[in-house]
């Protein structure tokens, strides 16, 4: 530990706050948009490496929790008529609720079983998007009204930025303080090994619950977000490809630590643009031919980096740097 | 009772195929440990591989459908030396997310070359449907549950009886000690991949022939994984067993209830059953002992 | 059989009483109708030739398995069937013979998830880590490095990733980390196994405070006979997944049926070879 770093993580934080509160003047709604997205993406992701890269519990439903927050989100605000501030916590809520239902056959299944059983639950409730019409609208979807914060609707992007700019920080910060405590401790503990944290105390169903309900959390909150961004939730959104694009992005990223699901959510969100900023001069035909290449895109940069760098970006990074990474586990704790 | 009968049939018919399908995730994973999530892509891969001999080059069925085999045997046998070998060794869980990868690799590469236009493949079965008293088989489903059921018993035979088939199952149950008694394992493995993908290539080209071929045919890959959970990932015998549960089941649903439901009654099942047998119908357990 | 008895081993009161445990693999019985006492404040050792039943032993009492017969009793109250999470709790630690650190935490959090039942940060407050969650990390961190970090000389190596230290070394944090959860009874797995000389002397002299200045109850496993005859006030023997006997060192090293059971086994397993490892 240099003396060093308390000052340069100081005005990194100074430097990064600026930048976060300016750059709306800065950039167009086209940037504005791509952030915003970035933003939802990366609290999605961060619960999803909570879930998966720390309590080492592979899920392959998150998106059907980011869906469960958009509908709840959507229906508290249509249907019980309540304000902007409630509905995003409670959408988050109802993501924790049915997360942690669906995290309870991790008491008897471990690994590639209780994937499986996670997959299950995304179809299930895909089904549920799509049948329970009276609620969510069927396959056509429900529309809400824009968030609206005393008197002020957040109908531009400009609007939203902001909110969800807090609301990323937040999320940040929650999760990196997890791994200051005995919370967080444990999590690792149940992925590292689970028989010899049962024998130190870790209640492992209890924490494994908390690790599915804290993760469909974030998924819930970024869900609603996602509701009020589009205005718009429909079954498609949360389909099963959109599991797997966070899985893809926490393990480009770097699994279980906060870096990790901030640069996996980045990359993945803005390699699409990127590869359609270089199709374009080349016409019609080429960018005819940009969904299947960013899909195999995306595909190689996941085998790439399980066999080269497992670490992720944050593993590049470190590396470029040479300075040992630091997980979030390993971080100070004071 | 009749209507009950009929679908019944036609549900067990389509098991069939399932359970053929089921039976290359097994395979695989007795041997490597991995689970092979782009097993279903694969298995559309080998459906455009007919399609490529059979109708672009307008092969005679008989070869295009051999040529197609071996082509997808040989996707397989790239994708172990490829993407899996520089894994051995690490946890398995590495190389299955590394399937993932590979799921977009393969749908988009499909998309590629073969747009994402819906196709028909040749028939190759009579078109006259199967009867049997007052009961009545769709042509495609019959003939394709007879191949899957050719197909089952020649896969079983080849790894009862050969010596690749004894190899896989010596590497199955212990991969050091195979190694010890002059096995060569990662040949075995590849062996395995290759076995794995051609049997996936015939079942994508009778599901090809049920339903239309377009990138999307592999996704009947994820409803079959869940089939085989529940037969137990490690169990032949239960991949073919829950093949015929889940076609069954999901017949049933589909007459008596609605279409929409078939696909997630066989998860709601499958949950059931996991949490009372955690290692599916014939999987082994796990002794856990430190 | 012979049994421990309290009164040979000149303690009051027993911590930890086993009785007619049976343990069963299967068709495979790895503890027969196991009996014993272990002495509050004392040190006893477990011995026995490899597969005789001594870490399924530990995995019992610890929770990590579950006997089909028989009962185990910790500070009067039995708690063979309590969950596993619960004895830690009540102040059951043990270390394990392969060394069980996490290798994702650092050597701090190693330590510090030790305590994990004595502190009470709910997930919200972690979140936040404000006002009592903080204070009570702080605190944390103080008393662990007064109370276990100091003692065990491992203050230089708190940030170090557990998977990079020597193997002694290892062996010490693990035994921190059983410290940490400010037990009662301390269950060591060959605690000096694989050491050098100068390492496996610090240990001894580590187990030995441990028991005169905390008054900790020590049971634990040990292969060095040295060892065992040197720091332990109770021998009991096991083979089979049967206790053969019980008693002071010196009595059980003049045991017949000790040197015929556990001196033979021992000569027809160096017949065997090095590569024989019984269950653990």
């Amino acid at each position: 530990m240099t003396d060093k770093r308390p000052a340069r993580s100081a005005a990194a934080t100074t430097l990064l706050t600026v930048a976060v509160i300016t750059f709306p003047m800065a950039g167009n709604s086209y940037h504005l948009h791509m952030v915003c997205l970035i933003g939802i993406n990366v609290i999605s992701a961060t619960g999803l490496n909570l879930l998966t890269g720390c309590a080492g519990l592979v899920s392959l439903g998150h998106a059907a929790f980011m869906g469960v927050g958009a509908y709840g989100v959507a229906w508290f605000g249509t249907h019980l008529g309540l304000p902007f501030y409630l509905c995003l916590p409670l959408g988050g809520l109802l993501a924790a609720g049915v997360g942690m239902i669906a995290g309870l056959p991790s008491f008897r299944l471990k690994g590639l079983y209780l994937a499986i059983a996670s997959l299950a639950a995304q179809f299930i409730l895909s089904f549920v998007f799509n049948e329970w019409e009276p609620v969510t609208g069927g396959r056509s979807g429900v529309t809400l009204a824009p968030a609206e914060i005393a008197g002020l609707r957040l109908t531009t992007e400009r609007e939203m930025y902001y909110l969800i700019a807090v609301i990323t920080v937040a999320a940040l910060l929650f999760a990196r303080n997890l791994f200051r405590t005995r919370v967080g401790r444990a999590f690792i503990a149940l992925r590292d090994r689970d028989i010899a944290a049962e024998v130190l105390g870790v209640d492992l169903r209890r924490y494994k619950l908390m690790a599915f309900g804290v993760s469909s959390f974030y998924a819930g909150v970024a869900g609603g977000l996602m509701a009020y961004f589009f205005k718009v939730v429909a079954p498609g959104q949360f389909g099963f490809q959109l599991s797997l694009f966070f899985l893809a992005a926490i393990v480009v990223g770097g699994l279980g630590t906060v870096q990790g699901a901030v640069l996996g959510a980045i990359f993945m969100t803005m390699t699409p643009e990127v590869l359609s900023w270089v199709a374009g001069p080349f016409g019609p035909v080429a960018t005819g031919f940009l969904a299947p290449v960013r899909e195999v895109l995306f595909g190689l940069l996941i085998i790439v980096f399980l066999i080269f760098e497992p670490r992720g970006l944050v593993g590049i990074g470190s590396r470029v740097r040479s300075w040992h990474p630091r997980s979030w586990a390993q971080r100070r704790s004071r | 009772m009749e209507f009950f009968l009929e679908v019944s049939l036609v549900g067990l018919a389509v098991g069939g195929v399932y359970a053929l399908i089921a039976l290359g995730y097994v395979i695989v994973y007795r041997t490597t440990r991995v689970v092979n999530f782009a097993h279903g892509n694969i298995m559309m891969f080998g459906a455009y591989f007919f399609f490529t001999f059979a109708t672009l080059l307008d092969l005679p069925w008989g070869v295009a459908l051999v040529l197609a085999l071996i082509a997808t045997a040989l996707l397989g046998t790239g994708i172990e030396r490829v993407l899996l070998r520089p894994m051995l060794g690490r946890t398995p869980v590495v190389a299955v997310m590394a399937t993932f990868g590979l799921v977009f690799v393969l749908h988009g590469s499909a998309q590629i070359i073969w747009t994402a236009n819906d196709f028909f493949l040749p028939s190759i079965f009579p078109n006259r449907p199967i009867v049997i008293g007052t009961m009545y088989i769709p042509a495609n489903t019959g003939y394709g549950a007879l191949i899957a059921l050719v197909a089952i018993g020649a896969l079983l035979a080849l790894l009862r009886f050969t010596r690749g088939g004894l190899a896989m199952r010596a590497a199955a149950s212990d991969q050091v000690a195979a190694s010890a008694l002059g096995i060569n394992v990662p040949a075995t493995f590849n062996l395995t991949w290759a076995c794995a993908a051609a049997s996936a290539a015939l079942a994508g080209v009778v599901v090809g022939s049920i339903t239309t071929l377009n990138p999307n045919l592999g996704m009947i890959g994820l409803s079959v994984l869940g089939v085989v959970i529940l037969g137990g990932l490690d169990s032949l015998a239960g991949a073919i067993l829950a093949g015929l549960i889940v076609g069954w089941l999901e017949a049933i649903t589909g007459f008596y209830l609605s279409a929409s439901y078939k696909d997630v009654v066989p998860f709601v099942v499958l949950l059931v059953i996991l949490m009372i047998r955690p290692h599916g119908l014939l999987g082994a357990p796990t002794v856990e002992r430190l | 059989m012979p049994l421990a008895n309290p009164a040979e081993a000149g303690h009051g009161e027993n911590l930890l009483e086993v009785d007619n445990l049976c343990l069963r693999f299967g068709g495979l019985t790895v503890l027969d109708a196991v009996s014993l006492r272990v002495p509050a404040g004392g040190i006893t050792a477990l011995i026995g030739p490899n597969g005789a039943g001594k870490s399924s032993l530990f995995n019992a009492i610890s929770g990590c398995y579950r006997p089909q017969v028989g009962t185990i009793t910790f500070a009067g109250r039995e708690i063979t069937r309590l969950p596993t999470s619960r004895r830690a709790a009540l102040g059951v630690a043990r270390t394990f013979q392969n060394i069980a650190l996490f290798p994702g935490l650092t050597v701090l959090d190693n330590i510090k998830l030790g305590s994990h039942v004595h502190l009470h940060t709910g997930l919200l407050a972690a979140g936040f880590y404000l006002g009592r969650a903080r204070r009570e990390e702080l605190r944390l961190h103080t008393e662990l490095e007064r109370d276990v970090i100091d003692q065990l000389g491992i203050r230089d190596i708190l940030r170090v990733p557990v998977a990079t230290l020597p193997y002694g070394q290892q062996k010490r944090v693990e035994l921190a980390r059983a410290l940490a959860m400010g037990p009662r009874l301390l269950l060591l797995d060959e605690p000096v196994a694989g050491m050098n000389r100068p390492d496996r002397a610090e240990m001894v002299r580590l187990i030995r405070n441990l028991q005169q200045q905390r008054g900790m109850t020590v049971l634990l496993v040990e292969h060095d006979m040295g060892v065992v005859m040197d720091i332990s006030e109770q021998v009991i023997v096991l083979d089979f997944g049967r206790v053969i006997t019980a008693g002071t060192p010196a009595a059980v090293r003049e045991d017949a049926a000790v040197i015929a059971a556990y001196l033979g086994t021992e000569a027809q397993q160096s017949q065997h070879g090095a590569d024989e490892q019984g269950p653990s």
